[in-house]
């Protein structure tokens, strides 16, 4: 069996809250206030409750099974074709796709705002190290180090959301339905329920203590990745009013550079970057460990390091796909969709077939 | 061959040092700091780009105190350019500058009146995109031509001119006759259905004391803010002026308003925080001044009422408190009796000020700069329904009630005022 | 249909038994050509697995290894796996050594003293080696027994050797002497006034005693040789420390002798629980290692993990902990020391509270204590023996001190080429000013400084005393005020450097801040190729590498990498009274240190223990 360290709960849920982290810090919050306008913190709240019960759903799935992660299970209810194919289509495929996506989403945030003259081959290369890095050295190593950073991550949010308050409208916060109630709720819940986290808390589940513990770390850290989510946005809407929103490229950045405490404390954008490429670089790595892992588990191979650079390498290639900017954001809105599979149908389907074997066996004894 | 490994990846490692300076990076003595940036209506082109550049070596001074005598250059060097938009503009001038031209440092802004006539809405857009801009540079408008300003304002008692604009802000806080503005929010209030965006005036004033308008002795006003920017009489070597606001309708300039009224209009928005009036003493009347040091107690009140057939009503209650600070005659005003008095006096006398701006912004300007629309947005729960109101074609037709409540809460140094002998 | 079958199997879900691991298995290719290399005779006695992997690449080369003359091309292999095994078959290690010592291993002291005589004389080169002096005394008994002893001149204490040899020459009344076979034994016992007594009948254990520093007895007709302890030597007494200085604390350093550091160890500790053990380490210079620690609070498989990794080292010699530091530690190619070493006693001594296991090297004032964590590192007895408001507020400094010192050159670099935005118009105009005249780039202009004040800090090691002040004065005033006013640096990058250089002076543990050291140039190569993403890259992989790191099993960023039960004392210190536990990642026996109510007058009137 492949040998994953183990870690306790409270290095879990830092781990992947940071990780869920890393889409507020790119376009995701300009397409929630493009979807809902001023009532863009109501957005989330359809996706928290949706994620809340796609965790419960995995729960049920593992007390089935317990010590062993989604993969097996998949395999043990569908049967080796269908369940490989399932595993190999959906969550190694999700975890590739998201990879590659973040992975070219924040080079281009870098490029667009410190380093405009570098290629972007340069910077996805140099994430793409970092990430195999971190793949490589283990779930363990990413753990700990998620636990060393998260109280800076937390303090730059902090700063951020506090040293914005002179510039605060309250008014921007209304009408306070936004563009609608359908349009919030539903449309929002789309968008904001598609949290690779969830797939990837199922995958590392042996490495989070086993299934007692699986249920409270995702409420938790689905808590607190949705409710950091939520503050970032009535942040954004009270500073600039929605239609400026709107038009930000990369709005948590924005709402760095508008920092301003007097003659000297000013746009301090160079400290979000830091906390911004450390979130990345733990994303990505998490995505690389989360595919590795799952291929290596749906093939039955001992070890997952070998599978890293290949991985990687594809993840790197996937990402510099698309043609510019705006195609690769404009994928994003499509990715969220993908991972919705991973996520909540598959449990269900799980569940499913549980429930005819179940049924089957009943009837045949 | 296990050194051999190692010596490869630390000479890997430290290899990365060659890289250096291909991503990007610029020296500091590589860059021309732009800090203040001024855009004018161009005779054959479509603007004037002026730039005025930071001159590191005499703002640093000499290193080492080596002795000899110092530089004496100016800290600012300031060029300019007739081109079609600030970014070519910005081009053509880094072929006569030897450094790159670079806006991050770019604390100011400057607008001439005449193309913020014609609308700014295009060179915005621009600005938001650029990278270097920063959001909280301040923008003004300029009573003639920015150029003449960039190149005329020497602030004496400032080695280093950004400071001179960042303390402009801090100053608007202290008597309220310019309200300071941030790109962003101008920006925001361009695009916002709630309010309409204004801006600080700045002019040059070549003249000395002639500009003064007759006093309240000689049939005059005695405001001390009646003066627009580039005409109050001050001499000396301090000729960048800055009073009055520019009042936007959309993202073209509608008109402007006075220093005086500009702090009716951030009491309205509920931003003023301190400044000096003079009134007329309610007893003896004219000639008979009184000065109340006066800020805003809290923020005021807004009442909103929609009735069925769209017409819109909008109470305003303003709370100031005022210290008493000047009197021309010797009345006892700090005494129970008389002080509800000059209380009186003072919130009819901001009242009428209040309701004449208001009316000329309905009347002369129409467009709802003090920001009514925030208020009534409370009445409408989606966005689209707010989008048909409308409501900056119909602020015209707004029916606005002022009402102010003053109080005077400390009287200086002197608690009671005994009457001069009589000569 | 095989195929078929085949193919189903390939894809069908399998438990996976294989719980050990990868093994690649030799195919036929393999096994011909580890034929036709021939059986080297090391490579027999190599173990089960792995072996075709080492065979068959040896084949595939096109030119044979060089065969030296001990065969040590199996070297490698026996190291990576003779961590375990205390190897019995390695004749290479000795190999070096004349044959004669061979045999000494095989020798035992015979009943002939004239044998025993030519023995000594050619195990240590007698006449020519003036050192071991080899005294004739006949035993005052009844009849007179004739013997020698041979002694290391030097090494003895004269005095007590004095009186060794008046009880055994001079009697009152002369005793009769037993029988052949206990003669030794009466000797030892009767005769012998020596404070440490053995009978010993190897060669080997008595060059060894003699060596350092032991007399050892021949006496006729005895096939034992009797050992007694008169060490006494040159050596330095106890002194202050040199590097671990405080304010307040005990002011005692530990000296090269090592009974005399065993003593300072027990002089803290007075337990009868505080086990020594002794090691011997080296095969030509069979020092002496002493692992100390509380027998029921250390981790009893700490202790034989430590035991078992000194007992495996296979070398030459061992001069210094430092040494032994390098054989025994975790991961040699991190960066991080992963062991600690100290000259305070009282430190040694409240890392043995804790659970530790100290290691004493024979000749070196550094004793070595393991397991430790970082921030074990950067703690002094400063904040334990002083108040707690104190030491919180020197450890807050020391962690800003600690981030200094690595990150300044990195950060200033990335933010004067990248980052312009950053800093105050005002400062920014300033810094722009004094690189004027400068006509360096920035970085080369880091570099040079970085570079000399490096080599001046070296130069300041090695300079004798007496002007060793003058040069400091000569380096900081002159080199750094000429070059600023010869325009070669800015005054800012001084003041940077000297800042940094003062931020790696703050961090108490040496190696750890050397480590810190090279990271700077990383960082500064990194700040200056991209900027601060460059910086978060080379934080990123610090951290991920430094969390990744174990000393002997103790993770290396406990309690915060991994959340273990938080301590009263890593960067904030509580009042002593909160210290109820001890760090629980050294999973000592006992966890509880002191009861939740430790001020017994707190809540009794007359005082807490009498009630």
């Amino acid at each position: 069996m492949i040998k994953e360290g183990t870690f306790g709960p409270a290095e879990a849920i830092v781990l992947l809250a940071l990780s869920s982290l890393s889409r507020g810090f790119l376009s995701y919050p300009r397409s929630l206030v493009e979807i809902a306008g001023p009532a863009a913190w109501m957005t989330p709240l359809g996706g928290l409750a949706v994620a809340l019960v796609g965790v419960y759903l995995i729960s049920l799935v593992f007390k089935r099974n317990p010590g062993y992660t989604i993969i097996e299970t998949t395999e043990q209810a569908f049967g080796p074709f269908i369940g490989t194919a399932l595993n190999v289509l959906i969550v190694v495929s999700a975890f590739e796709m998201v990879g590659a996506l973040f992975l070219r989403e924040f080079s281009e945030a870098m490029l667009t705002t410190t380093l405009r003259f570098a290629p972007i081959s340069i910077i996805d290369f140099s994430f793409l190290t970092m990430g195999l890095l971190g793949a490589y050295l283990g779930i363990e190593a990413l753990a700990r180090t998620a636990r060393l950073i998260y109280l800076y991550v937390l303090a730059g949010l902090l700063i951020t959301v506090l040293s914005l308050i002179p510039f605060w409208n309250f008014y921007n916060l209304l009408p306070l339905l936004g563009k609608g109630v359908s349009r919030d709720f539903l449309h929002g819940t789309y968008a904001t329920a598609g949290i690779a986290e969830v797939i990837l808390a199922a995958v590392i589940v042996q490495a989070m203590g086993g299934v007692k513990n699986f249920a409270r770390i995702g409420y938790i850290s689905m808590l607190i990745s949705f409710g950091i989510l939520i503050v970032l946005l009535v942040t954004l809407v009270l500073t600039y009013n929605w239609p400026i929103s709107e038009e930000f490229t990369l709005p948590f950045l924005r709402l760095y550079r508008t920092i301003y405490l007097g003659r000297f404390f000013q746009r301090p954008e160079a400290v979000f970057i830091l906390i911004w490429s450390v979130v990345g670089a733990l994303k990505i790595s998490l995505m690389l460990y989360g595919a590795a892992v799952s291929l290596a588990r749906s093939l039955k191979l001992p070890e997952y390091r070998p599978l890293i650079w290949p991985l990687g390498l594809v993840m790197y290639i996937i990402g510099l796909l698309p043609l510019d900017m705006p195609a690769a954001v404009n994928l994003d809105v499509y990715l969220r969709g993908f991972v919705l599979i991973p996520d909540y149908l598959l449990p269900l389907l799980i569940l499913a077939a549980y429930w005819l074997k179940g049924r089957g066996k009943c009837a045949g004894s | 061959m296990r050194a051999a490994r190692l010596c490869a990846l630390f000479l890997t490692a430290l290899s990365v040092l060659l890289l250096t300076g291909c991503f990007g990076s610029r020296e500091t003595d590589e860059t021309a700091y732009v800090l203040a940036i001024g855009f004018d209506k161009g005779e054959k082109d479509n603007m004037v780009v002026t730039v005025s550049i930071a001159n590191p070596k005499v703002i640093a001074g000499t290193a080492g105190g080596a002795g000899g005598t110092k530089e004496v250059g100016s800290n600012v060097l300031v060029l300019s350019v007739e081109t079609y938009g600030p970014l070519t503009g910005l081009e053509q001038l880094n072929t006569v500058t030897s450094r790159h031209l670079s806006l991050l440092h770019t604390k100011a802004y400057i607008f001439s009146e005449e193309l913020a006539k014609e609308g700014l809405a295009d060179w915005f857009s621009t600005m938001s995109r650029y990278y270097e801009l920063r959001a909280t540079s301040f923008i003004f408008v300029c009573r003639g031509k920015a150029k003449d300003f960039l190149e005329k304002n020497q602030p004496p008692l400032e080695l280093s001119p950004t400071k001179q604009y960042e303390l402009i802000g801090s100053l608007s806080r202290a008597h309220g006759l310019y309200k300071n503005t941030m790109f962003m929010n101008f920006y925001q209030d361009v695009k916002s259905w709630s309010i309409e965006p204004s801006l600080p005036l700045v002019a040059i004033h070549e003249g000395g004391l002639e500009t003064a308008k007759p006093g309240v002795k000689k049939g005059g006003g005695y405001e001390p803010g009646r003066y627009f920017a580039g005409e109050v009489p001050v001499s000396g070597a301090n000729k960048a002026q800055i009073m009055g606001t520019a009042v936007f309708r959309g993202s073209k300039m509608a008109g402007t308003i006075s220093g005086e009224e500009t702090r009716y209009y951030l009491m309205l928005r509920g931003e003023f925080e301190n400044g000096f009036f003079n009134f007329v003493d309610p007893i003896i009347h004219e000639p008979a001044l009184i000065g109340f040091a006066v800020r805003q107690a809290r923020s005021p009140k807004y009442a909103t009422h929609i009735n069925e057939d769209g017409t819109t009503t909008i109470d305003v209650d303003i709370y100031l408190e005022a210290d008493l600070s000047a009197m021309l005659k010797d009345i006892n005003y700090e005494s129970p009796e008389l002080k509800p008095v000059i209380e009186e006096a003072f919130s009819t006398y901001i009242r009428h000020g209040c309701q004449n701006l208001i009316k000329r912004t309905q009347e002369e300007f129409k467009t709802d700069v003090f920001g009514f629309g925030f208020h009534l947005k409370r009445h409408f729960w989606t966005v689209q329904t707010w989008h048909d109101f409308n409501w900056l074609e119909r602020y015209p037709e707004a029916q606005v009630n002022v009402t102010v409540h003053t109080r005077v809460r400390r009287t200086g140094l002197m608690l009671k005022t005994s009457p001069s002998k009589e000569d | 249909m095989s195929t078929l079958k085949h193919l189903l199997k390939l894809i069908s879900y399998q438990e996976n038994t294989d719980r050990e691991g990868f093994i690649l298995e030799e195919t036929a290719n393999d096994r011909q050509t580890a034929q036709k290399s021939g059986p080297s005779s090391e490579s027999q006695a190599a173990p089960e697995h792995g072996d075709n992997k080492e065979k068959a690449p040896a084949g595939r080369r096109s030119f044979k290894k060089p065969v030296r003359p001990s065969g040590k091309a199996n070297d490698k292999t026996k190291k990576r796996k003779d961590s375990g095994r205390s190897g019995e078959e390695n004749p290479d290690q000795e190999s070096g050594q004349a044959n004669g010592i061979k045999q000494a291993e095989e020798l035992s002291v015979s009943a002939s003293l004239a044998e025993n005589r030519e023995i000594v004389g050619k195990l240590y080169g007698l006449p020519e080696n003036k050192d071991i002096i080899v005294r004739d005394i006949a035993i005052g008994t009844d009849p007179v027994i004739e013997g020698f002893a041979i002694f290391i001149d030097g090494l003895v204490d004269k005095s007590v050797q004095d009186l060794l040899f008046q009880a055994l020459m001079l009697f009152a009344a002369r005793p009769v002497p037993p029988g052949k076979g206990k003669l030794a034994s009466y000797v030892k016992e009767r005769l012998l006034p020596g404070n440490q007594v053995s009978v010993r009948t190897q060669f080997r254990d008595i060059l060894d005693a003699v060596n350092y520093g032991d007399t050892a007895l021949f006496l006729e007709g005895c096939a034992e040789a009797v050992l007694v302890e008169t060490k006494g030597w040159e050596h330095r007494g106890v002194d202050r420390p040199t590097v671990e200085q405080v304010v307040r604390g005990p002011q005692e350093a530990f000296s090269e002798t090592l009974r005399a550091n065993t003593a300072l160890i027990r002089k803290l500790i007075k337990n009868e629980n505080l086990t020594t053990e002794f090691l011997q380490v080296g095969a030509r210079n069979r020092v002496h290692v002493a692992v100390m620690y509380l027998r029921d609070l250390a981790n009893p498989a700490l202790v034989a993990e430590v035991k078992r990794r000194i007992n495996s080292i296979k070398t030459d010699h061992i001069i210094d902990s430092g040494v032994l530091e390098e054989f025994i530690q975790d991961n040699p190619y991190n960066l991080n020391p992963t062991v600690m070493a100290t000259e305070r006693p009282d430190r040694v001594a409240a890392g043995i509270f804790n659970g530790r296991v100290a290691i004493i090297v024979d000749g070196s004032p550094f004793v070595l204590l393991v397991p430790v964590t970082m921030y074990e590192m950067l703690h002094t007895g400063e904040e334990l023996y002083s108040r707690w408001q104190l030491g919180t507020f020197i450890r807050y400094l020391r962690a800003l001190a600690f981030n200094l010192s690595f990150l300044l050159p990195g950060l200033y670099l990335s933010v004067v080429l990248f980052h312009h935005e950053m800093i105050p118009t005002e400062l920014l105009l300033a810094i722009a000013g004094n690189r004027e005249r400068v006509p360096f780039p920035s970085i080369v202009e880091v570099l040079l400084m970085e570079i000399s004040f490096e080599l001046i800090r070296e130069a300041g090691l090695r300079i004798p005393g007496v002007i060793g002040s003058t040069i400091g004065i000569v380096g900081a005033l002159i080199l750094g005020q000429a070059a600023v006013q010869a325009n070669i640096v800015s005054p800012i990058l001084v003041i940077l450097v000297a800042v940094t250089g003062l931020a790696g002076f703050a961090i108490p543990y040496y190696s750890l801040a050397f480590a810190l050291r090279i990271y700077r140039f990383f960082y500064i190569s990194l700040g200056a190729a991209l900027g601060f993403f460059g910086i978060a890259i080379g934080l990123f992989t610090q951290i991920i590498l430094t969390a990744n790191l174990k000393s002997f099993g103790v993770p290396y960023l406990a309690p915060i990498g991994p959340r273990t039960v938080t301590g009263a004392d890593i960067v904030t210190r509580l009042p002593v009274f909160f210290h109820k536990k001890r760090p629980d990642y050294l999973n000592p026996q006992d966890i509880k240190r002191q009861p939740d109510v430790s001020r017994g007058w707190i809540g009794h009137k007359t005082g807490g223990k009498d009630d």
